[in-house]
């Protein structure tokens, strides 16, 4: 059960981030509610005031196309919204392919973009209240005790993997988050430096500051062949084991002029490859390209005694992304249609 | 005529002993020569509407006017002492009514004392509030300020096997201090006789029940008289211990569960939360409401514990078996009971020689309880991929390896009432394909295919098989009346837990009446007017019931042909009844003639009147002289992701037989079901532990995995209709249990078959499948 | 144990709010913190919409919003107030049943069935928009719903059934398994 709050409905996207600052943290964004709720049932998060904004649709909903041809996301478009739009699925294939691998239909139909972007670590026992780095402590139990899902290149005090499988992929998509900050100005900035570890101080996934918020997802234009490729234990509805997501520009004759690969649940943030990415450019993708790719990956992993795993794991991802590229393949062309 | 009886039947792989009122029957027996209308034939369940329109009532949907909700506080730790625990701030909340502690239950009472001071898993209970609303109980039991002095939890089985001090229990860290040791024949002597001695260990993990209705109690004194909503597999049995837990005549104790969400073996009691209920509910005056959350269930109500198993076998060059040892570990939590892991070792094949030694270990974690055929789906894995590893290395066909060893009499000496496994091999074999099963290959070309990028999936063929020994046990009693509107009303004490026990026993009581079955109304999960029922657990509810049900059936029919002699003026014998319709013996000279078709029973009695038939029926023992034999044989093919390490099983065939078939429709359900619950068992289904802790990690259905509609393979039952009717009068014996046992191994069995790498630790996750991957790439 | 002495006060923090359940507006007063599940639970007396997990983890809490199936236990009942919410309960009104729900019976779709009215109603959203879904149509969409007796084959049946009965054919053209 959720501790008692009061509750309004925002009307204005300027109004939220003020109302943020005033309330010194107490006051919080529901949304879609698929994260916000069960952290306030299990007492992860305290709020005294809830405002939801899922009305805002005009400023923040609505998937539209943009200058130049890219796509602007609205961060309260819902995952089932993303997946399914024809333009997404067309020219972000990958993104589209990440969003249908998350969760189950109702969440998708629920969890906005914004939301999925903004969830706090899978750890188990951050979940379950343990009193860790992340939930306020001084110890992070994970290293020291089961990290399965834990990351391969831990960093500071946490080994938390980002679990969105969206951030992955729009990752490779060079995507850019528009934010609002309680000032009512809007800054754009590249979701490669947004990204970063949960902390102490912070567990989020993104650097945000004080009261501001993600109104939209800008997708740059461009034409490019992309694969999501995930892993999981059962067969559907789990967070990533590992995931990889590729994008590819390929010159006029079928080389990858330029490459994009990044690695999802290996890392407090999803990671770019550049060594996979130099073993592709100017190749053709074919058998022994994406063998000698794959090896290339996770070089410098440090795994923790119990996820040595995943390093395996990553490259037999990657075999299976890069296959479905292949030169002169269906997916090469970028318009499959099939997710 | 009842008389008292001691009887013997198998429960769950142990012999149990009983003295109990037994009531015989001189019924025919619903042997192979039976010609059966109703029984046999597929039949929806005849509560379905109820379930599909949302009207079927849970426990959990039990709400009463003026009533209260109770919270448990939990223990955070796994092991600690309650040094204090201060209730005044959730006390000071608007709605809250009572705080309970372990003060409130002193030991030696009648009731166990269901909040504890010595914490001994992560999850015991320490106090409790009651207040009006769930929202104000959840607050105020966060309120509550538990002073603990957290102790290291004993987590560790060799740990807990030197520790001479008790920690997991008051008792000790062992079951009886001791293991069980059973023994036959010579076993060193047998090792010696051996071609080939393998010894090999294999480890399970702890699982989870995770039944979707969660446990839970609604409790309400009227008066001196209580009433408990309990979600549970034996009303008859809650409604015993709470009798004599509260001294009260069992006739003043009521215990309904009309629904039942699924339990699995975890849901008899009653337990702490229902006395909780009961003392709040007696000391408040007003209904109290305690259903449990799934983060609760999934700490504190039980689970099938984890094993570790060193199996040795001997073998001739020719399959036979001349040794068998096992010694099995049994993780049981904070005093818990495990099930028998040595029982597939002990009586499912013929091995002269044998050694089983059995520790239940105690240590500082949630407590183990009965769980779908407790132990044999542990001990079915380490010996069935030990027999499979056996017939690999003796380049022989696993099923020819078990043919060779079938045992022809359960190996206590008893003849088998009938052992199906020699015709469930061959049908199943032929129905599987299995004679197009090439060799293994070899581990090392796999993973050097897979690095190359030639190979990413590979598929195998693997085989199991499973007994359980079940055919039901006394006491069981139904009544049955026939009203006069050609309608009849089944009571008993018993219960559906979802396995549909209500449509089996509808069919039993209408094949008997002569009635349609929709002319029957059943009427289980209330103790009130209702005479004892059996449990459902052991696979045995419908081999305990149905004879009773028929039996009672029975003597209705006899006292309505009675009346109907009279109404005809003929003899009771020439009254025959089929299909709700009165027709008479051929012969039968009638005072009232009677058309071809026969006069519909409702049409007739609507002219007599109100009647006031009321057949009663109890169940027989089951004769000691014959052992009983559910078998499975079950044949799995598995693809091996081999670029990301999961398996994914895409076929399957399980052949079974378990005595007469009642209900096909039911029981194909109920077999489908068991192997979803093993394949979660052999491939992502598992509690996690902090290792120094003792915290449960995956306490939810978020990473605690269970499977999805996308994990279901395709699955062909073969139902081995075979009545065995020496052991009670419908011929049946258990199905819920023994489609889950062979599963773990038939996968482990098809994922060897498919990449030549042996996994000897359940579950077989991706990341284990990947590391022995990356293993075999070294070498 | 120390009985609770503190007098249960007048509660302005309850708040009237109207939801829109089974084409009927019916008024409760709630805390904001009420999920949409609890109250159509405890303050509509609505249980055929069952709890489960009460985190988006077993999908037993499914209903449709404005014909889109979502968890009902993370959704905050003042939240969805005005929006046209479909239960279980609202399936078979008018005595018969639904044509899915008679298909999970047949099909022997479920054995305790306390799932069922989660996977009835996301089966309902899918057969409204595809009314002849393919089997791996159907398990996509009803990934989000656990059945812990493992009904799953005969669910896919009985929707994949129910959709050819309510599109009127009656098994022609029937899609592969």
């Amino acid at each position: 059960m959720m501790p008692y709050f009061t509750y309004e409905r925002a009307l204005r996207a300027e109004e939220v981030g003020p109302a943020l600052v005033a309330s010194g943290g107490r006051t919080r964004v529901l949304a879609g509610g698929t994260e916000l709720v069960p952290l306030l049932k299990d007492r992860l998060v305290k709020a005294d005031h809830l405002v939801d904004i899922r009305g805002l649709v005009d400023e923040m909903g609505g998937i539209l196309v943009g200058e130049g041809g890219g796509l602007r996301v609205g961060a309260l478009v819902t995952l089932a919204e993303l997946a399914r739009h024809p333009l997404v699925r067309a020219n972000y294939r990958a993104l589209a392919q990440a969003a249908e691998a998350t969760a189950s239909p109702e969440l998708r139909n629920q969890a906005t973009l914004g939301g999925n972007l903004l969830q706090l670590t899978r750890c188990e026992y951050f979940r379950s209240g343990a009193p860790c780095y992340l939930n306020g402590g001084q110890v992070c139990f994970a290293a020291e005790g089961r990290h399965e899902r834990h990351s391969i290149y831990p960093r500071g005090t946490s080994v938390s993997v980002n679990p969105s499988d969206p951030a992955t992929a729009l990752l490779a998509a060079d995507a850019s988050l528009e934010i609002l900050a309680p000032s009512g100005a809007t800054r754009t900035v590249p979701i490669a430096e947004a990204l970063k570890d949960p902390d102490h101080d912070d567990p989020r996934f993104l650097a945000l500051g004080e009261g501001e918020l993600i109104v939209a997802v800008v997708l740059p234009p461009g034409e490019r062949a992309s694969a999501y490729a995930k892993a999981m234990e059962r067969a559907d509805w789990s967070f990533a084991l590992a995931s990889v997501a590729v994008s590819l520009a390929f010159d006029g004759e079928g080389r990858v002029a330029d490459a994009r690969v990044v690695l999802g649940g290996v890392a407090g943030t999803p990671r770019r490859e550049p060594a996979v990415e130099a073993a592709l450019t100017g190749r053709r993708v074919d058998r022994a390209a994406v063998v000698r790719a794959a090896q290339a990956a996770c070089q410098d992993a440090r795994p923790l005694p119990g996820n040595g795993y995943k390093v395996e794991l990553v490259r037999g991802l990657l075999r299976r992304a890069l296959s479905g590229l292949a030169s002169g393949s269906e997916g090469a062309t970028g318009r499959a249609s099939a997710v | 005529m009842p008389r008292i009886v001691r009887t013997q039947y198998e429960y769950e792989g142990r012999m149990r002993e009983q003295i109990t009122v037994v009531e015989e029957d001189d019924l025919p027996r619903w042997g192979r020569e039976a010609k059966l209308a109703v029984v046999g034939r597929p039949h929806p369940r005849v509560d379905g509407h109820l379930r599909v329109t949302g009207a079927a009532r849970y426990t959990a949907d039990v709400y009463l006017p003026g009533m209260l909700y109770c919270k448990i506080v939990r223990s955070p730790h796994a092991r600690a002492r309650v040094l204090s625990i201060d209730a005044s701030r959730a006390l000071a909340l608007p709605g809250v009514r009572l705080v309970l502690t372990p003060d409130d239950f002193p030991e030696g009472g009648p009731v166990p004392p269901p909040l504890s001071r010595d914490v001994r898993f992560q999850g015991e209970e320490v106090a409790a509030v009651v207040a009006e609303d769930e929202e104000t109980a959840s607050d105020a039991a966060a309120l509550v300020e538990v002073e603990y002095e957290v102790l290291p939890p004993l987590l560790s089985w060799e740990k807990a096997l030197e520790s001479s001090e008790p920690v997991a229990t008051a008792r000790g860290n062992v079951h009886e201090g001791d293991p069980q040791v059973k023994e036959r024949g010579d076993p060193e002597r047998g090792f010696a006789e051996a071609d080939l001695v393998l010894e090999e260990t294999y480890t399970t993990q702890t699982e989870l029940h995770n039944a979707l209705e969660p446990h839970g109690a609604v409790a309400w004194w009227d008066g001196d008289r209580l009433h408990v909503w309990e979600s549970t597999q034996s009303v008859s049995g809650v409604r015993r211990s709470l009798a004599k837990a509260y001294g009260l005549p069992e006739e003043d104790v009521r215990v309904v569960c009309e629904f039942m969400g699924g339990g699995f073996g975890a849901k008899f009691g009653p337990y702490r939360y229902t006395h909780l209920a009961v003392f709040a509910a007696r000391r408040l005056g007003r209904p109290v409401r305690l259903v449990l959350d799934r983060h609760e269930e999934n700490l504190a109500t039980g689970n099938r514990p984890a094993t570790v198993q060193t199996l040795k076998i001997g073998a001739k060059r020719d399959g036979t078996l001349t040794a068998l040892e096992l010694t099995a570990v049994s993780l049981w939590g904070a005093g818990g009971q495990g099930g028998t892991v040595a029982g597939p070792a002990q009586v499912q094949y013929a091995c002269p020689n044998l050694r089983t030694t059995e520790y239940g270990v105690y240590v500082n974690a949630g407590p183990a309880s009965a769980f779908r055929a407790p132990g044999y789906p542990e001990g079915s894995f380490a010996l069935e991929s030990a027999l499979d590893e056996l017939a690999h290395r003796l380049g022989l066909d696993p099923i020819e390896v078990r043919r060779k060893n079938f045992p022809k009499e359960r190996p206590d000496g008893r003849p088998w009432s009938q052992n199906s496994f020699l015709e469930a091999y061959e049908v199943g074999a032929r129905a599987f394909g299995w004679d197009r099963r090439g060799p293994a290959p070899d581990p090392r070309e796999i993973a050097r295919r897979r690095e190359a990028g030639e190979l990413a999936v590979v598929r195998g063929l693997g085989m199991a098989a499973g007994m359980w020994g079940s055919a039901g046990w006394p006491p069981a009693y139904a009544w049955v009346q026939v009203h006069a509107d050609g309608t009849a009303t089944v009571t008993s004490g018993t219960q559906d837990i979802g396995t549909g026990t209500k449509t089996a026993l509808a069919l039993v009581a209408a094949e008997e009446l002569g009635l349609p079955v929709a002319a029957v109304h059943m009427r289980l999960g209330d103790t009130d007017m209702a005479p004892f029922g059996t449990g459902s657990g052991g696979s045995g509810t419908t081999s305990s019931m149905a004879p009773a049900v028929r039996a009672a059936a029975a003597d209705a029919r006899r006292q309505l042909a009675e009346l109907l002699a009279g109404y005809f003026e003929v003899r009771p014998e020439e009254i025959r009844i089929r299909e709700g319709r009165v027709h008479l013996a051929e012969g039968a000279r009638p005072s009232v003639a009677v058309p071809a078709g026969g006069v519909a029973l409702a049409e007739l009695l609507r002219d007599v009147g109100p009647i006031n038939v009321v057949g009663k029926g109890g169940r027989a023992p089951t004769p000691g002289d014959r052992a009983a034999a559910s078998v499975a044989v079950h044949f799995c093919e598995a693809a091996v992701d081999l670029e990301t390490g999961t398996v994914r099983v895409e076929r399957y065939l399980a052949v079974h037989e378990s005595g007469r078939v009642i209900n096909p429709l039911t029981m194909t359900s109920q077999i489908q079901g068991g192997i979803l619950f093993g394949l979660g068992y052999a491939l992502f289904e598992e509690r996690r532990l902090d290792p120094r802790h003792g915290w449960v990690l995956n306490a939810n259905l978020e990473s605690y995995k269970v499977a999805t509609h996308r994990d279901v393979p395709r699955i062909e039952t073969i139902l081995l209709d075979r009545p065995d009717d020496h052991l009670n009068n419908a011929a049946v014996k258990g199905i819920g249990e023994p489609p889950v046992i062979p599963v773990a191994a038939a996968v482990a069995n098809a994922v060897f078959h498919a990449t030549g790498l042996r996994f000897r630790d359940l579950p077989i996750t991706p990341a284990k499948v990947l590391a022995a991957l990356r293993e075999v790439a070294r070498r | 144990m120390a009985v609770g002495t503190a007098e249960r006060t007048a509660r302005p923090r309850k708040v009237p709010v109207t939801l829109l359940v089974n084409g009927e507006a019916r008024e409760v007063w709630i805390e904001p913190r009420r999920t949409l599940l609890d109250a159509l639970r405890v303050d509509l007396g609505l249980t055929g919409t069952k709890k489960g997990c009460d985190h988006g983890n077993c999908g037993a809490c499914t209903v449709l919003v404005d014909g889109v199936p979502v968890y009902s236990c993370l959704e905050l009942a003042i939240a969805r107030e005005g929006q046209a919410i479909e239960t279980i309960e609202g399936l078979s009104r008018g005595g018969g049943l639904h044509p899915l729900q008679k298909a999970f019976v047949e099909h022997d779709a479920f054995q305790c069935g306390y799932c069922t009215p989660g996977q009835i109603m996301a089966a309902k959203a899918l057969i409204d928009r595809n009314p002849r879904p393919t089997p791996e149509e159907v398990r996509a969409a009803l990934v989000g719903h656990l059945c812990r007796c493992g009904a799953y084959a005969g669910i896919v049946e009985a929707v994949v059934a129910a959709g050819l009965a309510l599109s009127g054919d009656g098994g022609e053209g029937r899609p592969d398994a």
